[in-house]
């Protein structure tokens, strides 16, 4: 495969920009009533740990993306199948947030226009830039992260005057209970999708620095989903919060200075759909780049436009309504992702470990 | 075509000069057969054995003074005291014929190609070899302030047609020995001299070698301007966007070429090409740099502003009138849908009718003879204004939207066919999907200029970044005493511009 050259910084833009993709339309947390910012903050720590064992891996086999690793260690037919499971939860990522891509704009702009249209657009410039490459990406989302958190924190100034502090009391209340349950919810969207970055980081030239562009991307990333949680909390309060389907938005539509500056919730649109492009193309290029290991095709490019179009058609058949997509998103996503997120990696780096030892000690019994 | 070509060149190198002079001149002659410009001029001097001898050149091609006095009148003049027979030829080129270039030759295609360039050939009998004098005079438009780049502080020359005056301008602002200049011909028929131009410390030879294979691979037949090479050799030819800039200014060339690009000269044209181009050159005036730093940086981010309104205002307001009216204030929404309650048609096509007679009206003020104005002024403002709207046709935001995108965009003219075609796109997109169709295309537009190179380097260089050293010259012109380095990758070679901050530290102490 041919390599391409991105500097730790764009990655870590794209990182960032992959995790408040959909997670800020859609809000996390919700579990945990008032105190879901505490169970974000327990969810980056969850994360951490999880995020290390990634870079781990990939620092372990350097030069070497997951499906690669997956070969190497697990031999040519387990390594394949191990890959395909991978494949499948990229592929569904991708359509999951597709669908909400089509779903935020059919509920809050475009009624009467078939979801068929935006999503169409939309997975057509994903697969543009998923064929222009991962170095393009990366130029890409270093020059727009910059502007969207701009955007953001304009949007959380401006909101400042509708705050009501006590929205977020009493802290604690209900005890740890459920916010450490929301904290897994909070562990497995968005920050434990970051798994996904495992697939494509490791063939990648001059990519040394995991340890560095996972954590601070998961810091920075962290950071700006606290504050809009935050934000959002303490303008909208949980109840309502509970009542509606994107609370970014409801909370930035509320913004008005001087009956002048007002109904500015586009602003939330812009960052959302710039971010969650770039989540759905790195979803894509995941699964273009191990598609291609197991099929053995050299040129992942050849792959994108099918791919990218099943892509389109799973988001599609995928739920019937948007109830259904928050169900599935906050009560059974983090059980399906469990294993994607944590055991298989965990079993990985455990083979890894067991591989790479068993190697250095041929290697020095050969040297002696 | 290469075919006859060959058949051509070989007909010419058949026939050979031989040693009498009616031979030769019949044989020019009937090379040029059917031009009546070829002069033929025969004469003998009795200083030199009254030996019959020609000289033969294109009228008006040629200096005429040049041949009457240091030619013909030194020949018929000069008494050569010691010469035989078979030195005289020598003798004359080196004692008596007064011009800085004489060359002798008998290969019969460099001495048509000489006659065809406005040399002059001299034939003497007893000789098959013949003498090519310099003598290239014609006329050449004088070096005047382009009309297409107008500046209001700052040098007011421009290039002309003639490429050595050109280079003459360029190295008279450059004066180092390391100012390489490169010639080369292009096109079979035109054959145009083309001048490749650089700095050889500060240009990267990656881009030189690159450019010199690219001009290599060139096959036409003519070359009239630098637009031709420009779209011959330039990446991504099918963007809407030039990855080769072009100047009328000496001042911009020699700048770029201090940045470490390449330019690109060509015979025939005021238009020098420099390379590689990349996109934050759009917004780059040579002015910005002529002005105070403070000045420079509010242009520039006037025309940044400009050119994103160029490109989105009409798609933003028609996704607002048809998509997203809860966005517009009430006031404004009010007086928007009782300007346009009597217009029969959809904002679209309102828009898109709007835009294309503008265009119309641009294109038209360019081609029409001057005389022609006033009537299309008067036409074009009362029609599409006036009229129009109190015929209910078109509704007054509409010619409000039209108005501000068109002055707009005439803020960097250079980037008009990427403004038309991209304002295009947008509105369609906007009408489709609304403001997300419009973000959808804008977001295609930044991933089409993050996708683009030019001669290697990226088209968006250094736009990503926010390091404070990469961002001085691009949305603001930082002052000169800040700009320590060149931009890099394309200065790569010297990256110091300024030796030391010598301005900002003496800052007030001078005066003690």
């Amino acid at each position: 495969m041919e390599k391409e050259i991105v500097t730790n910084k764009q990655v870590i833009n794209i990182m960032t920009m992959f995790l408040i993709g959909s997670t800020l339309v859609l809000g996390v947390g919700s579990d945990a009533k008032q105190d879901s910012w505490i169970a974000i903050i327990i969810g980056i720590g969850y994360v951490i740990p999880t995020v290390l064992i990634y870079s781990r891996i990939l620092w372990l086999f350097p030069g070497k993306n997951l499906f690669q690793i997956l070969e190497r260690i697990m031999g040519k037919y387990v390594g394949k199948a191990v890959s395909l499971l991978f494949i499948w939860y990229a592929f569904h990522l991708g359509a999951l947030v597709t669908r909400n891509f089509s779903e935020f704009i059919n509920i809050v702009a475009l009624l009467e226009t078939p979801p068929l249209v935006p999503v169409l657009v939309l997975i057509m410039l994903c697969i543009w830039g998923v064929k222009e490459g991962i170095e393009v990406l990366g130029r890409w989302s270093q020059f727009v992260l910059p502007i969207l958190t701009t955007i953001l924190f304009i949007t959380v100034i401006l909101s400042f005057p509708l705050g009501d502090w006590t929205n977020i009391r009493p802290i604690m209340y209900n005890n740890l209970g459920p916010i450490l349950k929301a904290s897994y919810g909070v562990f497995s969207f968005p920050f434990a999708e970051t798994v996904i970055f495992m697939m494509i980081l490791g063939g990648l030239k001059g990519q040394k620095g995991y340890y560095k562009v996972y954590l601070k991307s998961i810091l920075l990333g962290g950071f700006i989903v606290l504050i809009i949680n935050l934000r959002n909390i303490v303008i909208l309060g949980y109840e309502f919060i509970d009542n509606i389907y994107f609370p970014s938005y409801a909370a930035v539509s509320l913004i008005n200075i001087g009956d002048f500056l007002q109904r500015i919730e586009i602003l939330v649109s812009v960052v959302f759909l710039f971010a969650g492009f770039i989540k759905i193309c790195i979803c894509l290029l995941a699964v273009c780049y191990g598609a291609a290991q197991v099929l053995n095709i050299t040129e992942y490019r050849i792959l994108v436009t099918p791919i990218g179009l099943m892509m389109m058609i799973l988001s599609l058949i995928i739920y019937d309504s948007m109830m259904e997509m928050q169900e599935w998103a906050f009560v059974y996503y983090k059980f399906y992702a469990f294993p994607f997120q944590v055991i298989l990696p965990l079993i990985i780096w455990m083979v890894c470990e067991i591989v790479v030892k068993q190697g250095n000690k041929k290697s020095i019994a050969k040297s002696t | 075509m290469g075919k006859s070509n060959n058949n051509e060149g070989n007909k010419l190198t058949e026939k050979c000069l031989n040693k009498r002079l009616q031979d030769n001149i019949n044989l020019i002659k009937s090379i040029f057969t059917k031009d009546d410009t070829l002069i033929v001029r025969e004469f003998n001097s009795e200083y030199q054995g009254s030996i019959m001898c020609a000289v033969i050149y294109i009228d008006s091609m040629v200096n005429t003074q040049v041949v009457n006095e240091n030619i013909i009148q030194a020949i018929m003049c000069t008494t050569l005291k010691e010469y035989t027979i078979n030195n005289l030829l020598k003798e004359l080129q080196n004692k008596v014929i007064r011009s800085n270039e004489v060359i002798r030759s008998s290969d019969m295609n460099r001495i048509t190609e000489a006659i065809i360039i406005g040399d002059t050939v001299f034939l003497l009998e007893g000789y098959n070899e013949a003498l090519i004098i310099t003598s290239e005079g014609w006329q050449t438009r004088a070096i005047e302030e382009p009309s297409a780049e107008m500046v209001i502080s700052g040098p007011r020359e421009g290039f002309t047609e003639s490429i050595m005056v050109n280079l003459t301008l360029i190295r008279r602002r450059l004066k180092t020995p390391d100012l390489k200049f490169e010639f080369k011909e292009i096109g079979e028929r035109s054959k145009t001299k083309i001048c490749i131009c650089y700095l050889q410390e500060l240009a990267s030879p990656k881009i030189i070698n690159e450019l010199f294979e690219r001009l290599a691979s060139i096959n036409i037949d003519g070359i009239l301007d630098s637009a031709y090479i420009e779209e011959l050799v330039q990446d991504s030819p099918y963007t809407p966007f030039r990855t080769i800039g072009s100047t009328e200014r000496p001042d911009v060339v020699a700048a770029k070429l201090l940045e470490g690009r390449i330019a690109v000269f060509v015979d025939g044209t005021p238009f020098v090409l420099t390379l590689p181009f990349v996109f934050i050159e759009y917004f780059q005036s040579n002015e910005d740099y002529y002005q105070n730093f403070l000045m420079g940086s509010i242009n520039r981010i006037i025309r940044i502003i400009g050119i994103l309104l160029t490109i989105s205002v009409p798609a933003i307001y028609v996704s607002l009138v048809t998509y997203h009216q809860e966005m517009i204030p009430s006031q404004l929404l009010l007086s928007i849908a009782a300007a346009r309650k009597d217009v029969p048609l959809p904002t679209i096509v309102e828009a898109i009718a709007m835009l294309f007679v503008f265009e119309v009206l641009r294109e038209s003020g360019a081609r029409m003879p001057t005389s022609m104005g006033q009537a299309i002024t008067i036409v074009g403002a009362l029609v599409l204004g006036q009229a129009a709207v109190e015929a209910r046709i078109i509704s007054a935001p509409m010619v409000i939207v039209v108005a501000l995108t068109g002055i707009t965009g005439l803020l960097i003219p250079k980037f008009k066919s990427a403004s038309i075609i991209i304002r295009f796109i947008f509105l369609i997109m906007a009408s489709i999907l609304g403001l997300y169709g419009y973000i959808f295309g804008f977001m295609g537009l930044l991933l089409m200029l993050f996708s683009m190179r030019s001669f290697g380097v990226p088209y968006m260089l250094t736009l990503n970044s926010l390091d404070p050293q990469e961002v001085k010259d691009t949305i603001i012109r930082a002052p000169w005493w800040y700009m320590h380095y060149r931009p890099h990758i394309i200065g790569a070679k010297n990256q110091f511009r300024l030796k030391s901050q010598n301005r900002r530290q003496n800052n007030g102490k001078n005066k003690v």
